[in-house]
């Protein structure tokens, strides 16, 4: 490669990075002043925000059209620093070496191959079709230059996380996106639930968190690297954990797959993902179905051969993802809000992924994960235009015919639904049908997988079509005067709209893109042996279909059957309602045993009536010396010099205790 | 008198300052509870120096340590007294806004 | 006999500290009654002082006093990070000191004799020396603690650390005295070599010294169960005071336990290993989940530096391996975050008055947008979350702890640092997503003190972001101990 050809491999992705960093510092700079300044500017600031993006969106095109070009391997694309020339001296020198102590080097390194650059299109193609759609979607909110300053913020931890060439770096961005989620989780703080679901997000995340990190000090510990294309092509010459046993490698599996589970809402870590709906719909559908929440699916695939080296993480994978995809697939079935049946639509589809990748298809994996941006975002900006419409109302029960009054909108939400449903031809039919094509290779439990997933392809087909049914065929049942209201939206939020639905079509066909043919190298394993049995297309479609037309048949010509089935079936509904108890046990557990334990254990429990008991009990001791001494009444201040000595008679029993 | 015999009664101060602190209420009964632990040890420091290492270390350590001992009661007296002032009690298990 | 030549010149910047400390008292004694005199001046100038003295003894390559007194790497680390910290701490002072009332020339003359003691603390090669260093800091701090003479709180907190310390005192001596009798010196590295081949009588006294002496230790540095004066005395003392006790003494205190049992104890690494392991378990879990409970900010702040010194114990069990290093790190790191968060309850005090529960910060970020701001990002380091000095330093000290082979303690640590997000964040939440309630009460933030903020928070990023330097020259302090 001559200098001119390696030119925008050093120096595109740092300039990437660096646009929606630059809009946010602007935005956050400046955004009082614009907020208090004339209209046009508050409209300039939305403007600039998605100007970055769409120049971060071409830039990355650009480089990753000449990636494709140069057909390099994914070990030359490692990127410490850009060499521009400045300053002069040894590129490798450069004062962006992150940490370097103690034999722990972390550079600044970013890596760019088909996997990252495929997240980096998406992250910024979809992320800016999603900053247009707020131009129009936010344009009466009065904060709206903080959003954009959020959301701006949100891409740049997205891209770092992407390109991280380093977990530690990947780490970053993770947080920062969690942080970025957060804040626009609970955008519209002053509803008590909106601030309360950020708070949740926030802490279910930290729990993750601790996964990831621990992970991390494992992986260094034992593999003495941080670099995650070193520890990829290691993880081949490591001798792999058998099944059922945890070794390191497995260790350092199941302990990134907690992390991961966090940032990807899969059980028991699934539960804050609905509440964040509480958001605006742009952010659910750039941050909760697009982006962030498949950072874990990306995390496992950029592993793979890790993973890959240990078949017990592999099997808990992917039998979590399948639980979980199951699980939140029949929670979807009886929701009533719009948002809501998309949300568990989401954690349900990542449940996909992780079934895919924890059966070693990791291409099928970041496949579905490619259609299924297209596909969610699609439909949750539909969601949006239609709550829009109806003036922010969200129940399913008070919507219906509403293809007639908001018909862009009504037709692009029935692509997205086709195309999360599996119907031939469209993008979700063929990641899907990889997904469980795959999961006979699974290490273990291939066919039940393979059954499970048939089945919740089965449901997904039948909640998305009702809830395309109750929302947009039959006739209004909302009241007058927000049928009188109802508008389609403005153009800038159709045309994404536009956009998705032809990427929900198109991404899926072989002949245009072969995503799992252009991710084949990233993941260094043997030809992936997938068993396409003869009858799993057929059955797909044929599950699909059923979906669909048990769906039609009940939510339009027998409208009656839902209403009594759930009078039949009523605890079934309750558990599914209650979405398997899932919050209320969490509740119990944070608020009872964490916050009360700690409160009636250690404050009123060991500082007042124990420290109280031993101070009274040595008082007793000093009346049997001293025999004058009555009961002493309890001091605090040598109640502590009593725990000090106390303390001290445990160091020194211990140390002194014959061995 | 051997080095043991020395040992046993600086452990026997020891305990005795130990449980005068733990037991009195009157904070200048505690002070001395504390002299007592302070000079338990200048007894053990003098003891090994005269019976047991055969340098000066210990000894010159003692003379440190009484002056140190004087420089903190000077304070701790200090402190007792403005609490005296503001609470018209010497009892210690009185200050107890603090807690939780 | 020649009398033995004594080089002075290692001891200057503590010289330089207690002359200031002296003439800052004698200024007062000539200032006219009721009025007082300009200590935050002269301890400005003393400190930066100091500071130049320890630039000019590092270019020199530090030195030794008589065997006593030691400056190395490890000491020049430590007197850089104190002496910071006594330049914060006297940012802080003259508005709060305004602000409660209690603006007297004695605060800055025993500001700087403990930070005297601190710095003798660090380089104490001796066991003599570490005890006196230790009483001379905290002597002066026991009177700083009841500085506040008209309240209560004040004046108990004063006595329970002054009754608990001096009983903590009283153990650490006796250990020093078994030590001595073990291994017939006081010097800490006469004592390892005798303690390497020891008797079965030498090796009793000397298992039982070292428990005593971790007594002592454990007392400074906050350890469960030797901590319960804590949250006390950090709630009743002045708060700028709360602030040099927690970012200085802790420093100082763990300096020394590194000092005396990487040089002194190695050989009984065996048995103390466990208990400080021990102890870092039940100081993380007691420290965090007390900060739970908490609505009092003083209070939970001081749970919090009771569990961080369960963190920073968790890698000391590590040492002498790079733990000793992670530790360094990260008591620069806690040292400004704990100077900034009481501090920016300090610089809003405002006639005795200062903010201390979530209602009084609630809306803050609408009010003090920057220090809002300052304090949001301390906050996030406590928790440890990236890009800024905690989550380095926390990843320091957990890797230390796996290498080490303590792999449970790292589990604890992370999983404790999880529950913490929820304390930490509660604060961030009342100053980012409420309504502000009533009046703005609070004093605006004085320069001097948002000079200080600024510089903490600025501490805590740029270590968040490029830790390299600070880690490179706590690895040289480290191997300077070996």
């Amino acid at each position: 490669m001559n200098a001119l050809m390696e030119m925008p491999y050093q120096v595109v992705p740092f300039l990437v990075l660096a646009l929606p960093l630059a809009g946010f510092t602007v935005l956050a700079l400046f955004g009082d002043s614009i907020k208090r300044g004339k209209p046009y500017e508050t409209t300039g600031a939305g403007y600039l925000a998605c100007g970055t993006v769409i120049v971060a969106f071409l830039l990355a095109a650009w480089s990753v059209r000449s990636l494709l070009g140069l057909g390099v391997r994914a070990e030359d694309l490692r990127f410490a620093q850009p060499s521009l020339g400045w300053p002069p001296g040894d590129p490798e020198r450069w004062p962006l070496a992150w940490i370097s102590v103690g034999g722990l080097e972390i550079p600044f390194a970013l890596l760019l191959d088909p996997l990252s650059s495929l997240l980096l299109l998406v992250v910024t193609g979809i992320g800016s079709l999603i900053h247009v759609y707020s131009l129009g979607y936010m344009a009466h909110d009065e904060d709206r230059v903080r959003y954009f300053s959020y959301l701006n913020l949100f891409t740049f931890f997205m891209l770092v996380l992407v390109l991280a060439g380093n977990l530690p770096l990947m780490f970053v961005g993770w947080e920062g996106v969690g942080l970025c989620s957060y804040l626009l989780i609970g955008f519209w703080f002053k509803k008590k639930s909106a601030s309360d679901a950020g708070k949740k997000a926030f802490i279910v995340n930290r729990i993750g968190d601790a996964g990831l990190i621990l992970g991390m000090i494992v992986a260094f510990h034992a593999f003495g690297t941080l670099d995650l294309v070193d520890i990829a092509s290691n993880a081949g010459s490591l001798t792999p954990d058998r099944l059922g046993q945890v070794g390191a490698i497995t260790a350092v599996c199941l302990l990134l797959f907690v992390g991961a589970a966090g940032k990807s809402a899969q059980i028991p870590l699934h539960v804050w993902l609905p509440d964040a709906m509480e958001g605006p719909t742009p952010v659910s559908a750039l941050i909760h179905a697009a982006t962030m929440v498949t950072a874990g699916v990306y995390m496992v695939a950029r592993l793979a051969p890790l993973y890959h080296a240990s078949p017990t993480a592999s099997v808990v994978v992917a039998v979590i993802g399948a639980a979980t995809a199951l699980m939140a697939a029949t929670i979807a079935m009886v929701q009533t809000d719009i948002k809501k049946v998309l949300a568990y639509s989401t954690v349900s589809q990542l449940g996909f992924m992780f079934l895919a990748a924890g059966s070693g298809a990791y291409g099928a994996a970041v496949f579905h994960l490619f259609t299924h941006a297209f596909f969610k975002a699609l439909l949750f900006l539909g969601s949006g235009s239609v709550i829009h419409a109806m003036g922010g109302e969200q129940d399913i029960r008070k919507m219906g015919g509403l293809l007639k009054k908001i018909p862009v909108t009504g037709a692009t939400f029935a692509i997205g639904t086709a195309a999360i449903a599996g119907v031939p031809f469209l993008s979700g039919f063929y990641s899907k049908e990889e997904i469980l094509a795959g999961t006979l290779g699974a290490p273990a439990l291939g066919p039940l997988l393979l059954g499970v997933g048939l089945f919740t392809a089965g449901l997904t087909a039948f909640y998305m079509t009702r809830l395309f049914v109750l929302t947009f065929l039959g006739r209004f049942r909302g009241d007058l005067e927000t049928e009188h209201h109802l508008h389609e939206s403005p153009m800038s939020m159709l045309v994404p709209l536009c956009l998705l639905a032809v990427g929900s079509i198109v991404t899926g066909w072989h002949w245009l893109i072969d995503v799992p043919g252009f991710l084949q190298p990233v993941f260094r394993l043997p030809e992936a042996h997938v068993h396409h049995v003869g009858w799993l297309m057929p059955a797909a479609i044929g599950v699909a279909l059923a979906g669909i037309a048990v769906a039609a048949f009940l939510y339009t010509l027998y409208a009656d059957v839902p209403a009594r089935l759930k009078e039949r079936l009523g605890g079934v509904y309750r558990v599914l309602d209650a979405k398997y108890g899932f919050d209320r046990a969490y509740d119990a557990f944070a608020s009872r045993v964490v916050v009360g334990g700690s409160e009636t254990l250690l404050w009123k429990g060991i500082d007042t009536s124990v420290i109280d008991r031993a101070v009274n009990g040595a008082g007793e001791v000093t009346a049997a010396v001293s025999r004058r001494v009555r009961l002493l009444q309890s001091g605090v201040v040598r109640g502590y010099a009593l725990v000090i000595l106390m303390g001290t008679v445990a160091i020194l029993g211990y140390l002194m205790w014959p061995r | 008198m051997t080095l043991q015999h020395y040992l046993l009664v600086s452990a026997a101060l020891f305990a005795l300052g130990v449980l005068g602190l733990l037991t009195r209420r009157n904070a200048v009964n505690v002070l001395m509870g504390i002299e007592l632990i302070l000079n338990s040890a200048n007894l053990n420091l003098v003891a090994f120096s005269r019976y047991g290492t055969g340098n000066l270390e210990g000894q010159l350590f003692a003379v440190f340590v009484v002056v140190i001992a004087a420089a903190e009661v000077a304070v701790a007296l200090a402190i007792v007294l403005t609490l005296y002032r503001l609470r018209r009690t010497p009892n210690l298990d009185e200050a107890d806004i603090l807690k939780g | 006999m020649t009398p033995p030549v004594v080089d002075v010149l290692p001891a200057i910047p503590a010289l330089i500290l207690a002359v200031t400390g002296l003439a800052v008292l004698l200024a007062q004694a000539f200032t006219p009654r009721g009025q007082a005199a300009p200590g935050a001046p002269f301890s400005l100038a003393g400190l930066l002082a100091a500071l130049v003295a320890v630039y000019l003894l590092a270019a020199r390559g530090g030195g030794d006093l008589g065997g006593t007194y030691v400056v190395d790497a490890f000491s020049l680390y430590f007197h850089a990070l104190i002496i910071g910290v006594g330049l914060v701490v006297v940012l802080l002072s003259p508005s709060y000191l305004r602000a409660t009332g209690i603006d007297r020339g004695e605060y800055y003359t025993l500001v700087l004799f403990s930070l005297v003691g601190m710095l003798g603390l660090v380089s104490c090669r001796e066991l003599v020396s570490l005890f006196v260093s230790l009483e001379v800091m905290s002597v002066a701090l026991y009177a700083l603690a009841g500085l506040h003479r008209a309240r209560p709180e004040s004046q108990e907190a004063a006595l329970k650390y002054f009754i608990t310390g001096a009983f903590s005192s009283g153990f650490l001596l006796y250990g020093i005295a078994l030590l001595y009798g073990a291994s017939g010196s006081t010097s800490l590295v006469a004592v390892g070599a005798a303690l390497r081949t020891p008797g079965p009588a030498t090796a009793a006294l000397a298992t039982m010294g070292t428990g005593l002496l971790l007594v002592g230790f454990g007392f400074k540095v906050a350890s469960v169960p030797f901590h319960m004066w804590a949250p006390d005395v950090y709630e009743g003392a002045p708060t700028t005071i709360t602030a040099l006790m927690s970012a200085g003494v802790k420093a100082a205190a763990f300096g020394a336990l590194l000092r005396v049992f990487g040089q002194a104890l190695p050989a009984l690494a065996a048995s103390w290993q466990p208990a400080v392991a021990a102890l870092a378990v039940v100081t993380m879990v007691v420290g965090n989940l007390g900060a739970l409970a908490q609505s009092n900010l003083k209070r939970m702040l001081a749970y919090s530096s009771v569990a961080h010194a369960g963190y920073l114990l968790a890698a000391v069990v590590a040492a002498p391996g790079i733990g000793v290093e992670a530790v360094l790190f990260y008591l620069v790191a806690y040292a400004a975050v704990n100077l900034g968060g009481f501090g920016a309850l300090a610089a809003l005090a405002r006639q005795g008055r200062e903010p201390l529960s979530l209602d009084d910060v609630a809306g803050l970020a609408s009010r003090r947008p920057a220090l809002a701001a300052a304090l949001a990002v301390y906050l996030i380091s406590l928790t440890g979350v990236p890009v800024s000095a905690g989550f380095v330093g926390k990843f320091f000290l957990f890797r230390a702890a796996v290498n080490a082979g303590w792999t449970s303690l790292a589990v604890i640590g992370v999983l404790m640092s999880v529950v913490s997000a929820y304390y930490y964040l509660r604060v961030v939440v009342a100053m980012y997503m409420r309504e502000p309630l009533g009046e703005d009460a609070w004093a605006p933030v004085p320069p001097s003190a948002g000079l200080a903020l600024g510089l903490s928070a600025a501490v805590v990023l740029a270590l968040g972001v490029h830790p390299e330097p600070v880690l490179t020259w706590a690895r040289l302090a480290a191997r300077s101990l070996l």
